[in-house]
């Protein structure tokens, strides 16, 4: 290992941290301030009870918030502990960083005006997050709604959390109230940022030491080029905002592989790996993961048949 | 034990902030980030110090060994990281360069011949999409040298460039082929200025065996046209190693991304 691939590596992992921690601040903001003064159980009881409507507010609320993977994950987690049903928040947390209409722009610019390509993307990226939202909400409404959710972590902030507000409320003071606020934010970036830095460091590591001329090998054959895009979005934790133009540079190979790569990078990477399992128990973070995967790869191969 | 890790985690994040709000006001930010990304790392930058000083006063939530590792790593990562390939040893204390800079002049005149100035990442995504390029046409183009045996053989070398979207886990070295007669030995990682003219490839085949450059892992050559070289230069490293173009700057009207070098 040369001093100079070291050095590369080191760079590429601290580039990957600073273009996502605003955005994982940004959520986690978001997410302390939804717990401390949103009342989210009442919205959550007005939310539609069918599954296609509460389907319907997740995917409407990823179009109308705009907010990067890394945001959506604290947010959706908080969310979910504050009573909103699990099929409108993982919806919502895996479709919000494709189908938000900067993301949409991003990927109609970065394809020249492709309508088709932007609309594919938006559909397949809203496809898979509304059906892993639909088969992981049995398993999602019974940890958080039976408040059994990573005892060793989540009671913790919920205490906390709880508690300040309490002290807000008997201060009355404003100034106290926005420390409280920070510091809660803070503290919920710290648990998602711990992360970021291994999923970082792990893409970092696999960018500059993997074999990059058997990638490009095989990318050229056709029926193993969507399935190598899907890897290297997993492995190269690009940002939505940017990975339309990414793929868009990926020339060699067909629309179809440029599509899974847009579509599953958002909603799984390898730093979003590590905020699932952060987020959420063993046997919820593992679905988060394969059923994207797979609903992508099926969707791309199908619309590439379209698409030619 | 607990409060020393709670005041590590906040004295990171704080730090992290006080890094990125350097960072966002130095040369070296090319390095890391697209620089028209200066004002969300800057305004983020006060976020982070904001709410780490925030967590110094009033931490919050369970310590967490793992959690302050991580933060301890990212620190040691950004400080190996240094200003980056930008040269000289100065990065972090010089002024950013102009980021967008139109130039007056987009053309060099050499033994009275005009070469249209054009990085590789640029000639690559113009030959790519299929623009039409005019024969008569002159380019002048820098970049990084790689060799590969499929280059080889073909009697050509891969002249390239790192082109950035977002930040550099993006970047890809994109670039264009070049042909020449009479050439000094050429050896990776060489700089080169090259005067010449864009031939189409009657049966283009793509070239898989090129690997990173050193200053980006992944590069990609345009397998459709190549560089006939007319004049071949050694240059020093230039200040600015990295370009910004997106895909559809092969078709937008000719302008330069990166000051004076970026071509």
């Amino acid at each position: 290992m040369m001093l100079q691939d070291i050095q590369l590596m080191a760079r590429i992992a601290v580039s990957i941290v600073l273009e996502a921690a605003p955005f994982l601040l940004l959520g986690s903001l978001l997410s302390a301030a939804v717990e401390r003064y949103v009342d989210t159980e009442r919205i959550a009881r007005r939310l539609p009870k069918g599954l296609l409507g509460r389907m319907a507010v997740g995917l409407l609320g990823g179009m109308i918030l705009p907010i990067c993977e890394c945001g959506s994950v604290p947010l959706a987690r908080r969310l979910l502990e504050k009573g909103v049903p699990p099929l409108t928040a993982i919806t919502y947390m895996l479709a919000a960083p494709v189908i938000n209409p900067v993301v949409l722009l991003s990927t109609y610019v970065a394809f020249s005006g492709n309508f088709k390509m932007t609309l594919a993307r938006a559909l397949v990226a809203a496809c898979g997050a509304a059906l892993t939202g639909w088969l992981c909400r049995g398993r999602l409404f019974a940890e958080f709604h039976a408040d059994s959710i990573r005892p060793a972590s989540l009671p913790d902030l919920k205490h906390q959390h709880s508690h300040g507000a309490q002290r807000v409320s008997a201060d009355g003071c404003n100034h106290r109230m926005v420390l409280n606020l920070l510091s809660s934010g803070a503290s919920e970036f710290l648990d998602m940022g711990k992360y970021l830095v291994l999923g970082a460091l792990a893409s970092a590591a696999f960018k500059v030491f993997l074999p990059w001329q058997l990638v490009q090998a095989l990318a050229g054959n056709a029926s193993l080029s969507i399935a190598v895009l899907m890897l290297l979005a997993v492995l190269l934790c690009v940002c939505s905002e940017a990975d339309a133009f990414v793929a868009a540079s990926f020339v060699y190979v067909p629309p179809a592989a440029q599509l899974g790569f847009m579509a599953l990078g958002a909603m799984v990477d390898l730093k979003l790996m590590g905020m699932y399992f952060s987020a959420f128990p063993k046997k919820i973070a593992w679905p988060l993961i394969i059923i994207p995967v797979v609903c992508v790869f099926v969707l791309s191969n199908l619309l590439s048949l379209l698409m030619r | 034990m607990k409060r020393l890790l709670l005041a590590l985690d906040g004295a990171f994040v704080f730090g992290l902030g006080l890094y990125m709000l350097l960072l966002s006001q130095a040369e070296a930010y090319g390095a890391f980030m697209n620089p028209k990304f200066r004002p969300l790392t800057a305004a983020a930058a006060v976020g982070f110090c904001l709410v780490g000083a925030a967590f110094l006063l009033r931490p919050h939530g369970k310590a967490d060994v793992l959690r302050t590792l991580c933060f301890a790593m990212l620190a040691v990562l950004a400080l190996h990281a240094g200003s980056g390939s930008l040269k000289g040893s100065t990065g972090f204390a010089a002024k950013p360069p102009a980021e967008v800079r139109t130039d007056p002049d987009p053309h060099v005149v050499r033994n009275g011949d005009s070469f249209l100035k054009s990085n590789p990442a640029r000639l690559f995504l113009l030959l790519q999409t299929g623009q039409a390029v005019p024969s008569d046409q002159g380019y002048v183009t820098r970049g990084i040298v790689k060799r590969s045996a499929q280059l080889d053989r073909i009697g050509k070398f891969a002249l390239l460039r790192g082109n950035m979207v977002c930040c550099l886990a993006d970047a890809i070295a994109m670039g264009i082929m070049v042909s020449a007669e009479g050439l000094p030995a050429l050896r990776d990682g060489d700089w080169l200025v090259v005067f010449g003219r864009v031939r189409l490839l009657p049966d283009p085949s793509p070239i898989t065996d090129l690997g990173g450059t050193g200053e980006v892992p992944f590069s990609m050559v345009c397998d459709k046209a190549f560089l006939v070289a007319e004049a071949v230069e050694k240059m020093e490293r230039p200040r600015f190693p990295y370009v910004f173009e997106l895909p559809q700057s092969g078709k937008g009207p000719l302008r330069l991304t990166g000051g004076e070098d970026d071509f």
